[in-house]
């Protein structure tokens, strides 16, 4: 077989060679902005961070949307040209060999472009102490990338053998990648709720307890998985998906195959033309249209006349740009076409689907319904970070029945309340979530809140059940958890990591098992377990009564580098000691979703001129590991000790007082007085 | 040898080729003459695959060229408007050349551009016009291809290089049986190069013939007969155009120059001058023998 009528090295090397500037560029670029970002941007000051998906991967996302066209162009950029398709199309190559040869030069970059950046966070996260990058995630950046980009690329190529200009391969490849995802998110969007451009509306499920023996559960939306590498098409979130993975690469082959045929095919006379066809031309510049007219029209209730009135200029200088010879009154006729329809179709639209109507199904389970239930408590942690799923069911009335009347209650209780900051700060609710298992066999999963006052029966349930307990101790103790990445962390309200410390993570589990009760499950000490799984950065939220013997080794184990930055002046040593007796208690501020550990949840809004003096004042103050010891987190109060975060005194007796002065002021402002009587009684006693 | 048959091809609503039917022997100088727009530079691209034909055949050595690699090897292509990539020189230029072409000479191509006194390491886009067109010139030749085609071959190049890059091109032929296939708007640059002249008009081969041909058959004489006389007085002879002036008549005569002339004297003449013929105006003589006026033509 004559390998060389498919691919021809040597025409591939002179393609490389009279290319090899701007290639070079194109091949450094992306991990050289990926090192930039996470020199400057991702790395943390004083601690060690945990990078997420996004942030070892942006460089290289937006560099999805540039670099794969930026090849094409490269490699197959002579057929914009009528002097070079003379050049290279009289060459003793023929047009097929031409495009694989050139197909196989750009996955050979692609990949290499994506080596070198998983080479590069690799070293990065060896060599910046300062970051942590799981190796799994780096190869999943590296598997989610390599295909993102080759499906750019398939794309680009096969609008390249359409176009008869650069701008017109953009236009066409833009329409091939998102005009059937965006018509049919639109239309989705629109169907469910009437909101564009709105990421909330991507909440789950929500569970709405308006009767007493109902729970309405509303059906998710149905997030289709189009391709690129994005759970919907205008959002950044990056994910990593099988299924579009699988579509990317099969969609790919096809666009590979179809620009092939299309290639032989080409009307090289085309060159410098947008299309050969006016018609053609007018209508892919609708097609770039369309989008832009029906966001501006839906993104208000009337449409912003200046948007318009640049889309319309838009479209009449892509004609002087690609195509000079079009007649106006054709681009005229064009434009009042594309405007007629686009606006019929939002008219209908809008019309089937008036505003403020939501459209998704609802499912009620009544509480007779229901037989078993299987739960999970929320860690309010950020959303990318799941934790594993307790698949234990529990057949138990008195739990089922809370669930409903708790339920009902936290939803009154949030009706009632209009300040999301005194649900914070007074009387917070605690998210859980689990399974229905209802007795005509359905599984229905549920959201649901309970009011603190309430948690304590919650609790008392679920602690009296042994076998729930022990699910969720082994769900804990899950063997790839612990031996997946050696790496724990303490969370005392920053992220305090300690790197490759087997002993640690082996003794707290090990100590988390023993100790593991009631109290555990409504903990003040909780341990992340970070690690990366199926796909995920899960950071594993284990509360956990830590007994003084974990702590001394965790303080044993910290690192110079955390010892050095972590604390204000003199304060340093004192933390050991602090962590050494448990007396972590105290005023922890700004940190609202740390309620659980922090007794004062909250800013010292009013009194931060108080806390600031003081701690100038004692920030050379010997801590006394034998006295009642308070931490305060400080965040955003002087930017002197942004970097320091932790300041611990003995002085307890003095920052009750500023605690009671902030207490009164809040009294002031007289929200909610009957809770806040309550929280000052707690923490001042 | 390339057989063009019933070729046809348009860019949209404009017909470039219709019908077009010729044939080029091998180891012989074609030259297609034509107007600007009369379709040479298209029949070239698609004779080298640049263009696929609407419809209708080229035949190369009895083999189809589309999409035939291993043919295209025998083919090089000089076009009107040259490429060279950015920032190259005439060397890299070369190995580019090199590397498509099995046979490149990369020694002869050392030659001539000393011959031609072209750097090869300068960038050709600092190139002069003049000189630009004869380091593709020299790189097509270099290739050793049985066919090369140069499209408005000698434009911009002065008539001391034009004379040389002859010579080169006329020495490749004894070298390797070249067949050169070249285009003009302007016939004076081909008639003492051509062994065969096609003019195209309108998409179609309006008229071919061998120059050798067209050079002996036609001639021009100046005559002024005793008496009164007009084009019947030379019915015997195949006339192709008469202009008289006064008492002297320009003829031009096509046939055996010694045989008609003959036929001439004994006509006794008071004038009689046999003058040379340009090939400008045997295609023009040509041209108003099968109907057209030249000024439609060129």
């Amino acid at each position: 077989m004559n390998l060389t009528k498919y691919f021809n090295f040597k025409y591939l090397k002179e393609n490389f060679k009279k290319s090899r500037g701007i290639l070079l560029l194109i091949t450094i670029i992306v991990p050289l902005l990926t090192l930039f970002s996470i020199l400057f941007v991702n790395k943390p000051a004083s601690y060690t961070k945990i990078l997420e998906l996004i942030e070892i991967s942006w460089v290289n996302m937006f560099g999805m949307y540039i670099i794969p066209i930026a090849i094409s162009f490269i490699l197959f950029g002579y057929v914009y040209k009528k002097t070079s398709v003379d050049f290279i199309n009289s060459m003793p190559i023929n047009r097929k060999t031409i495009f694989i040869t050139n197909t196989i030069g750009g996955i050979l970059l692609i990949t290499l472009i994506q080596i070198l950046t998983a080479v590069t966070l690799l070293l990065s996260s060896i060599f910046i102490k300062e970051v942590m990058i799981f190796t799994g995630m780096i190869i999943d950046v590296f598997i989610i990338m390599w295909i993102a980009y080759l499906f750019m690329f398939f794309t680009a190529n096969l609008a390249m053998t359409l176009s008869g200009t650069f701008l017109t391969q953009i236009a066409l490849t833009m329409i091939i990648l998102f005009i059937i995802p965006f018509c049919l998110t639109t239309f989705n969007l629109l169907r469910n709720q009437n909101v564009i451009i709105n990421e909330t509306y991507a909440e789950d499920d929500s569970t709405s307890i308006e009767k007493d023996n109902n729970i309405t559960i509303m059906e998710t939306i149905d997030n289709k998985e189009y391709t690129l590498p994005f759970d919907i098409i205008w959002n950044t979130n990056l994910s990593f998906s099988n299924t579009r993975n699988a579509k990317m690469l099969i969609l790919g082959i096809l666009y590979f195959c179809l620009g092939l045929y299309l290639f032989q095919k080409r009307k090289m006379e085309n060159a410098e033309e947008s299309f050969s066809k006016v018609k053609v031309h007018l209508f892919v510049k609708a097609l770039t249209v369309f989008p832009l007219l029906v966001l501006v029209n839906l993104a208000s209730e009337s449409p912003n006349k200046f948007l318009i009135l640049l889309i319309i200029i838009y479209y009449f200088v892509y004609d002087y740009i690609v195509r000079r010879k079009v007649k106006l009154k054709y681009s005229v006729l064009g434009l009042i076409i594309t405007l007629a329809v686009s606006q019929g179709i939002i008219i209908g639209i809008k019309n089937y689907y008036p505003t403020n109507t939501t459209y998704r199904n609802s499912i009620e389970i009544a509480r007779e319904e229901v037989e078993e239930v299987s739960l999970n408590f929320d860690d309010n942690s950020y959303y990318l970070r799941e934790q594993p799923e307790n698949d234990y069911y529990m057949k138990n009335k008195e739990l089922i029945d809370l669930i409903f009347d708790a339920s009902k209650k936290s939803y009154e209780f949030s009706q009632k309340v209009k300040s999301m900051d005194v649900i914070d700060g007074v009387n917070s609710m605690t998210l859980f979530y689990g399974n229905f298992k209802c007795k005509d066999g359905r599984i229905v999963r549920f959201y649901a809140e309970i009011l603190k006052e309430d948690e304590e029966k919650f609790l008392d349930i679920l602690a009296q059940d042994e076998n729930f307990m022990k699910s969720i101790r082994n769900k804990y103790m899950e063997k790839s958890v612990v031996t997946f990445d050696n790496h724990v962390m303490l969370d005392i309200g920053e992220e305090l990591e300690l790197k490759g410390k087997n002993a640690i993570n082996n003794m707290t589990l090990k100590e988390y098992y023993t100790l593991y009760n009631k109290e555990s499950l409504n903990g003040y000490y909780p341990l992340y377990f970070n690690y990366y799984k199926d796909h995920n950065l899960v950071s594993l939220y284990v509360p956990i009564n830590i007994s003084s013997e974990v702590l001394k080794t965790i303080a044993d184990n910290e690192n110079e580098f955390i010892n050095q930055n972590f604390y204000v002046g003199d304060n340093s040593k004192g933390n050991r000691f602090v962590i050494n007796y448990g007396i972590m208690a105290g005023p922890l501020g700004y940190d609202r979703n740390n309620a659980e550990f922090s007794n004062f949840s909250g800013n010292f809004s009013y009194t931060s001129d108080l806390i600031e003096e003081f701690i100038n004042e004692n920030k050379n103050e010997k801590i006394d590991p034998n006295q009642k010891c308070y931490a305060i987190q400080l965040t955003g109060i002087n930017s002197d000790y942004n970097n320091q975060r932790i300041f611990f005194t003995n002085k307890t007796e003095e920052i009750d007082a500023i605690i009671r002065k902030e207490m009164s002021f809040y009294q002031s402002i007289n929200y909610y007085d009957k809770d806040y009587d309550q929280e000052m009684n707690y923490y001042v006693e | 040898m390339i057989k063009i048959t019933n070729l046809n091809k348009s860019f949209g609503s404009k017909k470039v080729l219709e019908n077009l039917n010729c044939s080029i022997k091998t180891n012989s100088i074609y030259g297609f003459v034509g107007a600007n727009g009369a379709g040479k530079s298209t029949l070239l691209r698609i004779i080298n695959d640049v263009f696929k034909a609407d419809s209708g055949t080229v035949e190369i050595d009895e083999k189809n060229i589309e999409n035939n690699q291993e043919l295209k090897q025998k083919l090089v292509f000089i076009p009107d408007d040259l490429y060279f990539f950015p920032n190259y020189t005439l060397k890299d230029m070369a190995e580019f050349y090199n590397s498509m072409y099995k046979d490149f000479d990369m020694e002869y191509l050392k030659k001539l551009a000393e011959t031609l006194k072209l750097d090869m390491n300068s960038k050709i886009q600092n190139f002069s016009k003049g000189m630009k067109r004869q380091c593709a010139l020299i790189c097509a030749i270099c290739t050793n291809a049985d066919y090369m085609f140069f499209d408005e071959t000698f434009d911009g190049i002065d008539p001391v290089v034009r004379g040389l890059l002859k010579k080169i091109i006329a020495k490749q032929m004894e070298k390797k049986d070249t067949t050169i296939i070249m285009t003009s708007h302007n016939l004076r640059e081909l008639e003492d190069i051509c062994d065969n002249l096609a003019l195209i008009y309108k998409g179609g081969v309006l008229f071919e013939s061998e120059v050798s041909t067209l050079k002996t058959n036609v001639f021009k004489v100046q005559i002024s007969l005793k008496d009164n006389f007009d084009k019947d007085t030379f019915k015997d002879l195949e006339v192709m155009n008469f202009k008289k002036i006064g008492s002297v008549a320009t003829i031009i005569i096509k046939g055996d120059k010694e045989k008609e002339v003959e036929k001439l004297q004994a006509l006794n003449p008071i004038i009689l001058d046999v003058l040379p013929v340009t090939l400008e105006e045997m295609f023009v003589y040509e041209m108003e023998v099968l109907g057209y006026e030249f000024n439609q033509v060129f």
